[in-house]
């Protein structure tokens, strides 16, 4: 009982915000999805949908490491994991990742409609599977900048958590 | 037979029947280049049957995938046979989301992997 | 094979190839549901955009989508590489994840 009262009262802190920056090297990925794995179960995800989670950034930041630098392996990432709320009440993770690399699509593409417009790939395939929500924007003293959200399916903290046999994929 | 030193490969193990290789640990983005060499040599070698156990292989990603799709043509353009074996709900996920699963072999165990 | 038809989709998609994009739009019309997702994949990559394909949908409406491909291919509105205006300068250099890679 008291371990669910510190489950709810975890998640009613808005103020969880992780932050962390590594290099564009490839060895950086396994300690970022230690620690989103971490901050997911902490959030109220099941093992199973924190791996996917890690899953997800893991990609992304691969596209970054890969696309996004082409190569050097000393240039920054900046990553943010925070607790959010959906607008009906369901607890989630937002995710950031801010590189500085050269800005693409959607921030150049001419007489489309944005919203159509998507880098794409496998990676990025995982990750619109697994993530609720995923958006590319450009900031305006460049590089690129991801969002992706997942939200919890369970409404209510206190709600029975489904036998083992769930896998949310 | 030589062993090139990567951290994901376990154990190579050679019987009448297959090659094995046993993998373990996390493959990703640092790791993928690394066992796509050692799989190489592997299956340079031609075998009829390869192996790869999976039990200890608690992550994967595309790149990972990726790796052992490139396992898979290699082994096809031989006609050997290629088994994955006992991969995790997790990894086999992977495999799923990326429709990549039903182009390989996958057993539950080593004994099923040769007997198929 | 399947799996080398997918896999030859997904190495164009990763090399920006836009010399690839009408044979990968043939490919939207595989029987293989993994073929047609590393298509689509791969288009999408190399053009920014799916134009409404879905390679689960049913077969009328993939073909629906199809046309839509071959229209924008023949109408110029997707660049390919042979036939690339002067005007289309800059979403050429930029179009597609690859391209962020000096080459």
């Amino acid at each position: 009982m008291s371990q669910d009262g510190a489950k709810v009262r975890q998640m009613m802190n808005p103020a969880r915000r992780v932050e962390l920056t590594i290099t564009s090297d490839a060895s950086s990925l396994q300690v970022v999805r230690a620690a989103l794995k971490r901050t997911a179960e902490l959030q109220g995800f099941s093992p199973d949908e924190a791996h996917d989670v890690a899953l997800a950034l893991d990609e992304a930041l691969a596209n970054v490491i890969k696309h996004g630098y082409g190569g050097p392996c000393n240039m920054p990432i900046h990553i943010t994991f925070e607790g959010v709320d959906h607008d009906d009440g369901r607890p989630g993770l937002r995710l950031t990742v801010r590189d500085h690399g050269r800005q693409v699509d959607p921030c150049t593409i001419r007489g489309r409609n944005l919203d159509d417009v998507r880098p794409g790939g496998l990676g990025v395939h995982i990750m619109r599977t697994v993530m609720d929500e995923i958006e590319w924007s450009c900031p305006t003293d460049g590089g690129m900048l991801l969002r992706m959200e997942k939200y919890r399916k369970a409404p209510q903290p206190h709600a029975a958590a489904p036998p083992g046999g769930g896998r949310n994929s | 037979m030589t062993l090139k030193p990567c951290p994901v490969v376990k154990e190579i193990r050679e019987t009448p029947e297959a090659i094995v290789v046993v993998l373990t640990g996390e493959i990703d983005l640092h790791q993928s280049p690394g066992l796509h060499a050692a799989l190489v040599d592997v299956a340079a070698r031609r075998p009829r049957r390869l192996v790869l156990n999976m039990t200890e292989v608690g992550y994967m990603d595309s790149s990972g995938v990726g790796t052992l799709v490139e396992l898979l043509r290699r082994v096809n353009s031989y006609k050997g046979k290629l088994a994955l074996v006992n991969l995790s709900q997790r990894v086999r996920g992977v495999f799923e989301i990326t429709k990549l699963d039903k182009f390989f072999q996958i057993h539950a165990s080593e004994e099923q992997a040769v007997q198929a | 094979m399947p799996l080398e038809r997918a896999m030859g989709a997904k190495a164009a998609g990763e090399s920006n190839d836009r010399r690839a994009v009408p044979s990968l739009v043939d490919r939207l019309d595989d029987e293989d549901a993994a073929v047609r997702m590393y298509s689509i994949l791969a288009l999408e990559r190399i053009t920014g955009t799916r134009l409404g394909y879905d390679y689960a949908a049913r077969r009328e409406q993939r073909l629906a989508a199809i046309r839509q491909w071959r229209y924008a291919i023949r109408t110029g509105e997707l660049t390919v590489a042979s036939s690339q205006p002067a005007a289309d300068q800059t979403r050429g250099r930029t179009n597609g994840w690859e391209e962020r890679v000096a080459e």
